[in-house]
């Protein structure tokens, strides 16, 4: 299996998208984040090449339910970026469904995949490189004029206060100062204004053009659609309150969120990217360009356009250097904004044949079944527009590392526990203590509180333990 | 060094890698908050040290099991 075949499932267009929202928000997890996304891939192509489990209707949709919340979060990007640029979100939706229907249907798709995806990043590639001329600075010299900014304001040139913007999805924005706030389309939008340790809420009915007028510490509350103008040289709501604020955000991450993301991310790599063997030895150079790529790409987005989390989704981070591209140049914005398109869809193709490798690999005569069931679940569910694909990409990895990485490592590949192949009663027991401590999360004391958004810290070790257990007893008694 | 030797040791070394900024996190006096030529000494490792180290690593183990 080539380098690019076998990272596919790994560089797909959501993770691409949260590493880049993650550094121009500069989230607090961003360069676990980061990190995480270099170097769990390397971990699993150096994993030993093991035994096939085997074939098993438990472990065939495990691994389907894997493969559709990881479709579905890609298929959400693409659907955040068709809304963002004013498309439908179930257009988007359908072209997803197609192309990864398609994937199924052409004769050696695998190969050709893996080809699609690489022209993909090429195009992104592009698109970078015209963000680095716009800018006019390497990334590491605009890193420390995105982290010398008395405050992250808006832009003159920003679409936010050119021609406003669509909310991808509802959004409660606080304000730190004074902001007139125009909708751009008719909607209603509440206020909930701070008149000292007293809450007044108001909702306003606009029309096209109206604009609300927000004080200090105001709060507004706007559905998703809603498509609103902001004044340039203001505070963006919700944006770290100064440069400083954005670059020494991660230096106050708290631990447990930075190991149960890691920890997620390393797993579910460990299980969706196999053992390199010897054609994919340019693997970890595709990693690396993909680490310093998206690394770039997020800091030239947070000095281009500081407000790009505005909107509820990553897709709008991805998109702001197209958009934010000199008119003159070479490249309008509207051509790199297609080029940006084109390659997140290149990249989505690779994601969903790589996946449907997976699945097939499981084995089985219903897997064909199985791969479908999983694309048309996981674009029904992306046109659901109030999960943002982070997610079910967390969902996703998180699965894949409690059901499907967990129990490998125990040693469950070729072993059996009784009747049962090894691998599916590890996967089960992983799949259901995800299940449990996703739905009785919010139940969990506070210093456990990491368990809610990263379950896989639990099921994981769960699964592991169960399988090594077993196995030991199933061979005791043999 | 079999090559699953190395293999082995490459994974340890790369699971180090990823374990260096939580560990930071803990030290006292910040160290993560240093900055190097005006960039924070954790993003100089997170997209670009601890990814070149680690591709390096990687490409030289998966040469070595392709002769």
């Amino acid at each position: 299996m080539t380098g690019a075949r076998a990272l596919a499932a790994w560089t797909g267009p959501a993770l691409a998208a949260a590493v880049v929202a993650g550094i121009t928000a500069g989230t607090a997890v961003a360069p676990v984040l980061l990190l995480s996304a270099a170097l769990a891939p390397l971990v699993a192509l150096l994993q030993p090449a093991r035994a096939p489990a085997a074939p098993h209707a438990v472990t065939l949709a495990l691994t389907a339910v894997v493969a559709a919340l990881l479709l579905w979060a890609h298929v959400a990007l693409l659907a955040d970026t068709a809304t963002l640029l004013g498309a439908g979100r179930a257009q988007a939706v359908v072209l997803a469904l197609a192309l990864a229907l398609l994937v199924g249907l052409v004769p050696g798709a695998g190969r050709w995949c893996a080809v699609v995806g690489g022209l993909g990043g090429v195009a992104l590639l592009l698109v970078l490189v015209d963000a680095a001329a716009t800018v006019g600075v390497a990334p590491w010299t605009a890193w420390r004029e995105a982290a010398a900014r008395p405050a992250v304001v808006f832009g003159a040139r920003s679409p936010w206060v050119r021609d406003g913007e669509r909310l991808v999805r509802g959004a409660t924005l606080a304000f730190d100062e004074g902001h007139r706030v125009v909708a751009v389309t008719r909607g209603t939008l509440r206020v909930v204004e701070a008149d000292g340790a007293r809450r007044v809420v108001r909702d306003w009915r606009l029309a096209a053009g109206d604009a609300v007028s927000l004080r200090p510490a105001d709060t507004l509350v706007a559905e998703a659609g809603s498509r609103l103008r902001f004044e340039p040289g203001k505070r963006v709501p919700g944006a770290a309150a100064s440069g400083s604020a954005w670059a020494d955000a991660a230096t106050r991450a708290p631990l447990a969120q930075v190991v149960g993301l890691a920890v997620t991310l390393l797993l579910g790599a460990v299980a969706l990217v196999p053992a390199g063997g010897r054609r994919a030895a340019a693997a970890p150079a595709i990693v690396l360009v993909f680490a310093l790529g998206t690394a770039a790409w997020g800091v030239y987005a947070a000095v281009v356009a500081p407000e790009s989390g505005l909107a509820g989704s990553p897709a709008e981070a991805l998109l702001a250097p197209a958009r934010s591209a000199t008119p003159g140049g070479e490249l309008s914005p509207g051509a790199l904004t297609i080029v940006v398109v084109v390659g997140l869809l290149a990249l989505f193709v690779a994601a969903a044949g790589a996946l449907r490798d997976r699945v097939a690999e499981t084995g089985g005569r219903r897997w064909p079944e199985a791969w479908m069931t999983a694309v048309i679940a996981a674009g029904l569910a992306g046109l659901v527009d109030v999960v943002d694909p982070w997610t079910p990409l967390a969902a996703g990895l998180g699965v894949a590392a409690a059901a499907l990485a967990a129990p490998r490592l125990a040693g469950a590949d070729g072993a059996w526990i009784g009747p049962w192949p090894a691998a599916a009663v590890g996967g089960l027991v992983g799949v259901a203590v995800f299940a449990a401590v996703a739905a009785l999360g919010a139940g969990l004391p506070a210093p456990l509180a990491v368990l809610r958004d990263l379950p896989a810290l639990a099921a994981a070790p769960a699964a592991w333990v169960i399988v090594k257990v077993l196995r030991r007893e199933a061979g005791e008694t043999r | 060094m079999s090559a699953d030797r190395g293999r082995r040791i490459a994974v340890v070394v790369l699971v180090l890698l990823l374990s260096l900024p939580p560990l930071a996190l803990l030290l006292p006096g910040s160290p993560a908050t240093v900055r190097v030529a005006g960039v924070g000494v954790l993003w100089w490792y997170a997209a670009l040290a601890a990814p070149l180290l680690g591709a390096a690593l990687a490409t030289v183990i998966l040469r070595r099991a392709s002769r």
